[in-house]
């Protein structure tokens, strides 16, 4: 997958001086994104860091946010995967709409995303009312609202990632195989979806960190209970009333996870820079 | 064992109608310029693709039949497919893209079987190796050992030599008729090449347009070429028209034959039989056209001219006489022929 022009986009020939509205336009740029972060760093009461991330109170968030971000990874695959190919490989009526709505999430603003789940999924919603009776499931203000929070935010970047890898598997090699004697489904596990690997790992990674950061949707939907629904985003919007220096801490933990996970795609999957 | 498929698809432009029957044990060659439909007949044998109308019959069982309804998915017909860019899957080694075949088809011991066929291709040396770092020749071995691998009853091969280097094709050939000729299932390649047609095909069937023009063996499909096609690829100069009597009216030329037909025929002049003159020229009866030249080709014993008389004529003259006639393209020349130099059989 070589770019076909590596280099198209740097300016060769002599050395010249950027003009001057477009370097300092840059200049103000990057100031503008990293000051919030040095300040953070530099604001951080680093002698307490053990305390602070090892009070009960962070140790339920970190925990909480963990769960609930892989948790929405896994139900994104698992509702994702199946989406993205359908996609990717049918034709059908309908299917730019379908495209359309899965991706609302994505460009929708989060409280809204969790309003509409409210009304789907509350006590008086949609399936909320059905939910209830029957089985007494609740859904809103319990981590399985979380998940589903977060779930119904990231999931539009594993589809649209993942589509574009099933897209890129060249369709001829699943007509090889279905010659060869595999049915479509066999097709799927042992063409389409090793060769979409990387594409589906890069989906994954986005989605689960768009899970992580979540927040609008969640505290909408599942509400802000400490030990069940308060993810470490949540977290820090409590704590900047009553304790700045720990939410500057627990902001510096989802800074570093975010930063390691952009280094870590950056070269294989996300061909940036 | 024979396959029989009669009908045809409307694919964009390509309208495929024919009627083919594929005896066991016999290759033949599906021979045809680009855009004929070769590969889209293979793929109807294959399954990738349905038949609008007709049916699809191997030895008795209805593999489509749009008609009634019936159509065998591609994965339960037995169709091995060498397909024209090999389509190794990349991700699998040799070994285990020939064992997919077997396995998906839960034959018994797939490895070993697979192993079998990467020693007859002899590529053990490359068995753990991926697609992309095999030559074209040894991909092209890989794909032949993963569609046989499975013992097919039918065969397709589509262009096997277009992706192998001109150096090493005649000796990828050579492997090929061995490796084919023990086969006593259907066997169907496509090819453009009339030499590779002959030297694999134990029967030659011509494409064009979606309809099958003519079968035989080479010789005889190019002594009598029915098509503008094989007739460049023979060398000659064909035209179709109506015979009456001695003289061929080809709609917008006339031409005098040596003896009498009747209807529909096909007219043959080889292109050194035809002489050109710079003005009209005068004696015996024969066939005097006049027109523009559109093409000249000069190789070192010989020039071809390319004329356009109403109907499209080449002439191979010697450099020599382009030269002392000082024909250019775009000029007006006159092309002569005698009667008797002019074949003509009916269409």
């Amino acid at each position: 997958m070589a770019s076909a022009h590596p280099d198209r986009l740097t300016r060769s020939g002599p050395r010249t001086l950027p003009p001057l509205a477009l370097a300092g336009g840059a200049a103000l740029g990057i100031l503008f994104v990293t000051l919030p972060l040095v300040g953070l760093v530099l604001r951080a009461p680093w002698r307490s860091t053990l305390t602070v991330l090892g009070s009960p109170e962070a140790l339920d968030a970190i925990r909480l946010s963990l769960l609930c971000s892989l948790s929405a990874t896994a139900l994104g695959l698992l509702l994702g995967v199946p989406l993205a190919w359908v996609q990717a490989r049918v034709s059908y009526p309908g299917r730019s709409l379908v495209r359309a709505l899965t991706t609302l999430p994505m460009v929708l603003p989060p409280v809204v995303g969790g309003v509409a789940l409210l009304f789907a999924f509350g006590r008086a919603g949609l399936l909320g009312g059905a939910l209830f009776d029957a089985f007494g499931i609740q859904l809103p203000f319990s981590t399985a609202g979380v998940i589903m929070a977060e779930t119904f935010v990231s999931m539009p970047f594993l589809v649209l990632t993942v589509e574009a890898g099933f897209r890129g598997v060249n369709p001829r090699l699943e007509e090889a195989a279905r010659t060869l004697g595999a049915g479509q489904w066999r097709v799927f596990r042992t063409i389409t979806l090793p060769l979409a690997a990387p594409s589906v790992f890069a989906g994954a990674v986005l989605c689960w960190s768009r899970a992580l950061g979540e927040f609008g949707a969640t505290i909408t939907f599942a509400g802000n209970l400490p030990g069940q629904t308060q993810t470490l985003p949540l977290a820090v919007y409590v704590l900047l009333e009553t304790r700045p220096e720990a939410a500057v801490l627990l902001s510096i933990v989802m800074v570093v996870v975010s930063v390691a996970v952009l280094v870590g795609l950056r070269d294989r999957y996300l061909r940036i820079g | 064992m024979s396959l029989l498929l009669t009908g045809g698809l409307r694919l964009g432009d390509l309208d495929l109608d024919v009627e083919l029957e594929l005896p066991g044990g016999e290759m033949v060659a599906l021979l045809g310029p680009n855009g004929a439909g070769k590969t889209t007949l293979l793929r109807v044998i294959a399954g990738l693709q349905s038949l609008d109308h007709g049916r699809l019959v191997l030895d008795g069982d209805i593999l489509d039949d749009p008609g009634a309804g019936t159509f065998v998915a591609p994965e339960r017909r037995s169709v091995g497919y060498l397909f024209q860019d090999h389509q190794l899957f990349p991700h699998l080694s040799v070994t285990a893209n020939v064992a997919f075949g077997p396995a998906a088809r839960r034959l018994p011991d797939a490895r070993a079987r697979a192993a079998k066929w990467v020693g007859r291709v002899g590529l053990e040396p490359q068995a753990q190796a991926r697609a992309a770092q095999l030559s074209g020749g040894q991909s092209q071995r890989a794909a032949l050992a993963r569609a046989l691998a499975f013992d097919p009853q039918v065969v397709l091969l589509d262009e096997p030599l277009a992706a192998v280097d001109a150096s090493t094709r005649a000796e990828v050939r050579h492997e090929l008729k061995r490796h084919l000729d023990g086969h006593q299932g259907v066997k169907l390649m496509v090819t453009h090449n009339p030499v590779e047609a002959a030297a694999l095909g134990d029967r030659i069937v011509v494409l064009e347009s979606g309809r099958i023009i003519d079968q035989g063996v080479l010789a005889d499909i190019a002594q009598r070429p029915r098509s503008r096609y094989i007739a460049e690829m023979a060398g000659v100069n064909v035209w179709r028209g109506r015979a009456e009597g001695s003289l061929v009216d080809l709609g917008t030329a006339t031409l005098a034959a040596p003896q009498t037909h009747l209807g529909a025929v096909f007219a043959v002049v080889h292109p050194a039989a035809v002489s050109l003159y710079r003005k009209p020229p005068s004696g015996s009866p024969r066939n005097v056209w006049r027109g523009d030249i559109t093409g000249i080709e000069l190789t070192a014993h010989r020039a071809r001219v390319r004329i356009e008389a109403g109907v499209p004529l080449v002439a191979e003259v010697t450099p020599a006489a382009v030269a002392d006639l000082g024909l250019e393209v775009g000029q007006v020349t006159w092309a002569s022929f005698k009667a008797t130099e002019v074949q003509v059989y009916p269409a």
